[in-house]
């Protein structure tokens, strides 16, 4: 418990502002951090021997309503520990610096959130064309079906084909 | 899913592998780039069997997301019903009483021993061994036998719930996998003097599709495909969850990173799960096999993620609640999602004949990465 209080602490005194809020759990760090402190947290994540967050373990995002809640999760096969990072970003044109270049492994799982949720991330191996960041959805497909205000293109039994709305 | 020119760029062949093909084991789309026979990039497109499941969650009651993932990791669906009940669990703060936990272990290593023995079959047919093929389904279908008596289904089981398991062990079930086991080595070692030691396997293995340590780990690798690059990575062991800490088990590494190695974990792996499944059975104590839970289920507000090591690696959700009846987001970390995307990085440099082998090492299943 302690050394992951510990590590927050260093955490809070080199990025301040960065760290919005901190929590230490057991053999594991919670953090929501500013989108603009994201890629400078996350390459001392990485980096930093005390930390050495080599792992890229997943990434998702989540609309409220209100805001996009994006949710990572990285492990340090050295140490044996979890980091958990929030970032809120607003829902108008969410976007946020890519993490792929320090963890190529983070590659699909942004571009899955492009696709469902609409989060751009700049510096993406992919570029920022729609149709080449598109994974899961054809690459023609408009809008981002996992947003709450989503409305599908038709309505109709998709067995035969589009329908008009009406 | 039209291919658009500027896709790839260069003055290769461009080979279209899939979406229906018989080594991609299912609806998977590999656009390759050829010079001779030499790959020069790979695209691999996914998404055909995309159903939206993690939204179809949010439309329902917590426990009536149990059936839908027998349809992610269909060869494995335990073990995907188990992720996903760990996961509403730990978001609940519910308990599993203590025999619960044992069933739970008991059905997912014998899923895990299923799930290796279809990997088995088809990678050799793929290789054009079809004679194991026969042998591995034939082993399959005693453990089918086995989950059937237990849960009423073959395939999709939809057999753990949150709290616990909804039926006990049927009469005769634990004679039943203690007869499978005795028989079971066996047809272990039958498989290696057919397959193991065989000097064409092995030349269409060795060497092919080397992934380092390091590269594994960048790419968040896991399952069979990390501990094949000697990186002994099993959330069965290095975060335990159920009763595994109470198990006695070996986790295999191979250092080689190739095909062969992947192959080797599985095999090493189903001597593995058959020792867990012998400690299960002796160790089970009598008790209660389910939490009383209320009938609609409202977790406090908060979030949750389980871990869990599935046939095909780690296999994780991660689970919002609102207060509400039903989850607010649900997420699926799928193994084999993630061991696609090394193909673009792993296939160049490599022969267009090698890309099935190292496919079918990989031993994907698309229901789990298109979700």
């Amino acid at each position: 418990m302690s050394e992951e209080s510990e590590i927050i602490e260093a955490l809070r005194e080199q990025f301040g502002e960065a760290i919005m809020e901190a929590e230490a759990a057991e053999e594991e760090l919670r953090l929501t951090v500013t989108p603009e402190g994201l890629a400078a947290l996350c390459r001392a994540l990485r980096d930093e021997p005390y930390l050495a967050f080599d792992y890229p373990a997943d990434l998702s995002a989540r609309d409220t309503g209100e805001e996009i809640v994006l949710w990572y999760r990285l492990v340090s096969m050295h140490h044996n520990r979890t980091a958990i990072l929030r970032v809120i970003l607003p829902r108008e044109e969410p976007a946020v610096g890519s993490v792929t270049p320090l963890w190529p492994g983070m590659n699909w799982h942004e571009r899955e959130c492009f696709d469902l949720y609409g989060v751009r991330f700049a510096g993406h191996p992919e570029g920022d064309d729609p149709a080449r960041l598109r994974i899961l959805l054809p690459e023609d497909w408009e809008g981002h079906p996992f947003r709450s205000d989503y409305e599908p293109a038709f309505s109709g039994d998709p067995l035969h084909g589009p329908q008009e709305r009406n | 899913m039209t291919l658009t020119d500027t896709e790839i760029s260069s003055t290769g062949m461009r080979l279209n592998l899939g979406p229906q093909h018989p080594s991609t084991h299912g609806v998977l789309r590999l656009l390759v780039e050829l010079d001779g026979e030499v790959i020069h990039s790979c695209r691999p497109m996914i998404g055909y069997l995309h159903r939206g499941l993690e939204k179809m969650f949010e439309a329902r009651p917590y426990r009536q997301t149990i059936p839908f993932t027998d349809r992610l990791d269909y060869l494995a669906s335990l073990n995907c019903n188990l992720a996903i009940s760990q996961a509403i669990e730990r978001l609940g703060g519910v308990e599993v009483p203590e025999r619960a936990q044992y069933i739970r272990v008991l059905l997912c290593e014998l899923n895990r021993i299923a799930s290796h023995l279809v990997f088995l079959g088809t990678f050799a047919s793929d290789l054009g061994a079809t004679t194991v093929f026969l042998y591995s389904f034939r082993e399959r279908e005693k453990v089918i036998d086995l989950l059937e008596a237990m849960t009423g289904a073959r395939l999709t089981y939809n057999y753990i719930r949150p709290g616990g398991v909804p039926e006990d062990l049927p009469e005769g079930f634990a004679e039943g996998v203690r007869a499978f086991l005795d028989e079971f080595p066996r047809a272990l070692d039958e498989n290696d003097r057919l397959l193991t030691g065989n000097g064409i396997f092995r030349a269409r293995l060795e060497g092919v599709g080397v992934i380092s340590p390091e590269m594994a780990i960048a790419h968040g690798a896991s399952g069979p495909v990390i501990r094949g690059s000697g990186v002994p990575y099993d959330i069965r062991r290095i975060a335990p969850y159920e009763v595994y800490d109470r198990m006695e088990f070996h986790v295999p590494a191979f250092a080689e990173g190739d095909c062969l190695a992947r192959y080797r974990v599985r095999i090493e792996e189903m001597r593995q799960s058959a020792r867990i499944i012998t400690q299960c059975l002796r160790e089970m104590p009598e008790g209660e096999i389910m939490t009383k839970m209320p009938k609609i289920f409202k977790p406090p507000v908060g979030e949750a993620y389980s871990r869990t090591e599935s046939p095909r690696g780690e296999l994780s959700v991660m689970m919002v609640s609102d207060g509400t009846p039903n989850p607010a987001r649900v997420h699926v970390r799928a193994p084999s999602f993630v061991h696609l995307s090394l193909l673009p990085a792993l296939l160049p440099g490599t022969k267009i004949a090698d890309v099935v082998a190292i496919l079918g090492s990989f031993d994907t299943v698309l229901g789990e990465v298109d979700r």
